[in-house]
């Protein structure tokens, strides 16, 4: 019912303005003619010690502080109930900055870091995959369970965990177990990731790569790469605009694996009347989010969004809009990861799901570190 | 503070697991960030 519809809009502008005003809290509100206001991240700045240890080497930029902040809210204070439709909206925020994201590459920086990309991507999936499962069953976790966590290891975490979920039956607290595994890595990757970039000396190229392919939730993905190699008016994140290309393809292999893992658990555990439809799997499970970011990079490479540099006024203003998106999603991100439900993964899932992730980390590390340049 | 402005919702206080979602699938949100994207689209060709 449109009305129904109108006030459930309505609903979500609390949760929407509390998310918003925890990034304005970090990034400042210059953006929004307050430039009195520069943001928490600039008071570190302007302390010399506090800029060399919690910016330069912690990375606590905006995005990081934003995230804590939604932490502390969601399990100090708990989410306040006015909130919690808006702060429903974070993922789609972050979506709807992906497409936007579009507008920094062309058709040709498509091509040139996709190449690389598709071969490294699915060398990890078809690895992680394989790793995950071959320890799953050496552990002797039932097939559903297996198939539901190497599908958060090898692909984009929790999306994927949802998507495999009901194609290989797992149960409720399958999926629990798998996702409290992958958002407990994931945190821990937020930290643990940038400070071992700037340690092992990575480009932020580099960063983007090894981010890209070793970091399993595609929001963290987002909020490690902006940690390290910050996003400003002025300085478009190179480290974000690869690893998002690579956190892209990963998603494109979410059909193909979801299919894969479902013949696999039908093979272990067949019931009676199990059949599979490819082509209805592979497009229900499509993330079609991915054909908005591909247009806008047709889009921005043929000229209609003005020219790329320097960028046009259409450009300056759509890369501004993206990394509030990104900020307000990111804040909301915050808000959904709570200690509690952490606590939850345990037993075998968060042994085999935190090898396969140190696994694949560790491993993207090396190739990383051995065969990709400093520049793109 | 006030108990009715930092009120937990009841899912919180059950401690539920949930995610935290607004729309019923993945697909539904997707085409909602698709719909969103034409129309800022739009409006930053048109007004710019």
């Amino acid at each position: 019912m449109p009305s129904n519809k109108a006030l459930l809009v309505i609903k979500t502008i609390p949760g929407i303005l509390l998310m918003l005003a925890i990034a304005v809290f970090t990034r400042g509100a210059s953006d929004f003619g307050f430039p009195q206001w520069p943001g928490i991240e600039a008071y570190f700045a302007s302390n010399e010690h506090s800029q060399k240890f919690l910016i330069d080497i912690l990375h606590l930029n905006y995005i990081l502080l934003s995230i804590i902040i939604g932490m502390l809210i969601r399990n100090i204070f708990t989410i306040p109930a006015w909130a919690v439709t808006g702060i429903k909206t974070s993922s789609l925020f972050i979506k709807l900055g992906v497409i936007l994201l579009g507008s920094m590459y062309s058709v040709v920086d498509v091509a040139r870091l996709g190449g690389t990309g598709i071969i490294i991507v699915s060398v990890f999936v078809i690895l992680t995959l394989s790793f995950t499962l071959w320890l799953a069953k050496k552990a002797d976790m039932d097939p559903a369970s297996a198939a539901v966590l190497s599908a958060g290891t090898a692909i984009c975490g929790v999306s994927a965990i949802i998507a495999a979920a009901p194609a290989v039956r797992a149960k409720t607290t399958d999926v629990v177990y798998s996702i409290a595994t992958i958002l407990s890595f994931g945190v821990a990757c937020l930290f643990i990731f940038p400070l071992v970039g700037t340690l092992v000396g990575l480009s932020p190229h580099q960063f983007g790569v090894w981010a890209g392919t070793g970091i399993l939730n595609s929001g963290q993905i987002l909020a490690a790469c902006l940690t390290f190699d910050p996003e400003t008016a002025h300085h478009a994140s190179v480290s974000l605009k690869t690893g998002q290309i690579y956190n892209i393809i990963r998603v494109i292999f979410l059909p193909f694996v979801v299919l894969i893992l479902a013949v696999f658990t039908t093979r272990s555990a067949p019931l009676e009347g199990d059949d599979i439809n490819i082509n209805t799997s592979l497009w229900s499970r499509f993330p079609v989010f991915v054909i908005g970011f591909l247009v806008m990079v047709f889009l921005t490479s043929f000229g209609l969004l003005g020219q790329t540099s320097p960028p046009s006024p259409e450009l300056i203003f759509i890369r501004k809009l993206y990394s509030w998106f990104f900020a307000i999603g990111l804040a909301g991100l915050g808000m959904q990861i709570s200690f509690s439900e952490l606590r939850r993964a345990g037993g075998k899932p968060l042994a085999v799901g935190t090898a396969a992730a140190v696994f694949k980390a560790v491993g993207a590390l090396v190739v990383v570190m051995l065969l990709i340049s400093e520049q793109p | 503070m006030p108990k009715w402005w930092w009120r937990s919702s009841k899912k919180e206080r059950n401690n539920e697991h949930h995610l935290m979602t607004l729309f019923a699938t993945e697909r539904m949100e997707d085409y909602v960030a698709l719909s969103l994207a034409l129309v800022i689209l739009i409006l930053v060709l048109v007004l710019h």
